[in-house]
């Protein structure tokens, strides 16, 4: 186990090159445990692909130029990986790496990667002793993946806790996107392919804190209208409120938590129904139908006992055709499917001769739906 | 409100207080809708009407469907391409009291009034037992009568009769 180990000078210290050396590597050490112990790895900030339309003057083909933009991303071993302009993608690189392939129209992969050169600036590099370089360009490259490459990104695994700043050969691949290729040439671009998409920069923390009274959460780096934002306020009155931005760049809530537990919500709302709720429906049936549960209330729900479904119905008697007939309901309920069942029993002993016959029957019916009780409550 | 777009006869009716009914097939009657006819005797004959064979539609009010839902019709247009609209008034169908019988070649369904400009789609369900028989055919042009081939057991059956333009039937019918 290694711990991490500062250096400490006093006056009349020789230096060394190790000492300097020590010195660098300590705040290194610090920034990489930083970035990959209180961040989840991935694109900061950039780094797109962006197409331009091409024309090959060879045979009059369309294509387009894929650029990667400028922009930084940190790996999983905590490096910066710094793009400081934007970058053209070569065909003939990819060419190096897929042009056996036989034709496809799946995209293949782009990863950006950390590498380290001797910077060619020799005004600005002093010469060590024996000619090696004084500075190291923490540079980047660019690598086209074969088709399914981009499984290897989940599969990379950080270092630990106390190791030193990763360096080159050690490689930690940062997806790009994706590029579609047809006879040679760059057609497409995608952000995901086959389930997997880009990652960016994310944030460990437990604690989230505002210092000026208002924390807001957003899904896009910049304030844009329509857009979606979440906006916890220390104000007076507190609340928490969730809305889309307007053109003024304020927030127009669409739901509000006040801080006496109230919620406002714009639209309507629909959820679980709380234990005792009761639930009702009514309205009139005929024979065979099914009677309906009240709006908001699921056969899964009744099927599994957390609501408890009550149904009255009433036969509906219609006015008999004539003075003397009598007609009475024999059958109104409902089954277990809550189809109704009704049927009517017709007699008219003016006629000859006299006949008994049933006909189906209508009810009324009314449901009472009773959200059950559960443990703890609901 | 759920009918047999074949005949356009209404064979059932929900109405909701205040509210839409659904306008699922399955929601209103499951995997079928069940028509039952007392035979005499403490039976009762049950005639499933499958739900591939009913469609759905929010009518405009009509109190008697509730009395008699079998005596209404939907009014099927051609709407476009090639597809059917059914219109949400309901039309009250003339009844029909000739007699439904078996011969022996199957049931003879008669109309009063033959349709002198046009076929007559005829649809009727025959208990048989448990089973349930399906019997489709037409009344040409100017006939009065068909009878819809099928083979039951002496005694009571019963039998649903769905013409179109006539009040449906749902009634018990004996064979000898």
């Amino acid at each position: 186990m290694t711990v991490p180990v500062r250096p400490a000078f006093h006056e009349g210290q020789v230096l060394a090159a190790a000492d300097l050396a020590a010195t660098v590597g300590h705040a290194r050490a610090a920034a990489a445990r930083h970035a990959r112990l209180l961040h989840d790895w991935g694109i900061a900030d950039g780094l797109g692909l962006t197409e331009e339309n091409r024309t090959d003057p060879a045979t009059g083909a369309w294509f387009v130029e894929v650029t990667v933009s400028a922009g930084m991303a940190v790996d999983g071993t905590g490096r910066e990986l710094v793009v400081p302009g934007p970058v053209v993608l070569a065909e003939a690189d990819f060419a190096a790496v897929n042009g056996a392939d036989q034709p496809t129209v799946e995209p293949y992969p782009v990863f950006l990667a950390a590498a380290e050169r001797t910077p060619s600036t020799a005004g600005l590099v002093s010469c060590g002793v024996n000619g090696e370089p004084t500075r190291v360009a923490e540079s980047f490259q660019i690598l086209f993946g074969r088709l399914g490459d981009e499984l290897l990104v989940a599969e990379q695994q950080p270092p630990a806790v106390g190791d030193p700043p990763a360096d080159p050969p050690i490689r930690w691949l940062v997806l790009l996107g994706y590029i579609q290729v047809t006879d040679g040439h760059f057609t497409d671009t995608r952000t995901t392919a086959r389930g997997v998409g880009l990652r960016h920069a994310g944030v460990r923390a437990d604690t989230v804190s505002a210092r000026s009274g208002a924390l807001t959460m957003r899904t896009q780096p910049a304030v844009q209208e329509g857009q979606p934002a979440l906006v916890l306020s220390g104000e007076d009155p507190p609340s928490l409120v969730f809305g889309l931005y307007q053109g003024s760049g304020s927030v127009s809530p669409l739901m509000t938590m006040a801080a006496n537990g109230n919620l406002t919500v714009a639209g309507s709302f629909s959820g679980r129904i709380s234990a005792g709720s009761v639930l009702a429906t009514s309205g009139t049936a005929t024979d065979g139908m099914l009677v309906p549960l009240p709006s908001g209330v699921s056969q899964e729900e009744v099927a599994d006992g957390r609501v408890v479904v009550h149904v009255y119905v009433t036969p509906r008697v219609p006015a008999p055709a004539t003075d003397t007939a009598l007609q009475v309901p024999v059958e109104a309920t409902v089954d277990s499917d809550r189809r109704v069942r009704c049927r009517l029993r017709r007699f008219d002993p003016a006629v000859s001769p006299p006949e008994v016959s049933e006909q189906p029957g209508t009810v009324d019916f009314l449901v009472l739906a009773t959200v059950a009780a559960t443990n703890g409550g609901g | 409100m759920v009918y047999v777009p074949d005949t356009g006869h209404v064979v059932g009716a929900l109405g909701l207080t205040g509210a839409q009914a659904p306008a699922d097939v399955g929601v209103l009657v499951g995997p079928a809708l069940p028509l039952r006819v007392a035979l005499g005797g403490g039976e009762t004959a049950v005639l499933s009407l499958r739900d591939r064979q009913l469609a759905p539609l929010a009518a405009d009010d009509e109190p008697g469907v509730f009395t008699d839902p079998l005596a209404f019709g939907v009014e099927q247009v051609a709407g476009p391409d090639s597809t059917v609209a059914a219109k949400p008034t309901l039309l009250r169908l003339p009844p029909s009291s000739t007699q439904l019988e078996f011969n022996t070649d199957g049931l003879v369904v008669s109309v009063p009034l033959a349709n002198a400009s046009q076929d007559t789609t005829v649809l009727a369900l025959v208990s048989a037992g448990d089973e349930t028989h399906v019997l489709a055919g037409v009344l040409a042009e100017g006939q009065k009568s068909v009878t819809l081939p099928v083979t039951v057991d002496s005694g009571p059956h019963g039998v649903l009769v769905l013409v179109a333009g006539w009040a449906g039937r749902l009634e018990p019918v004996t064979k000898q």
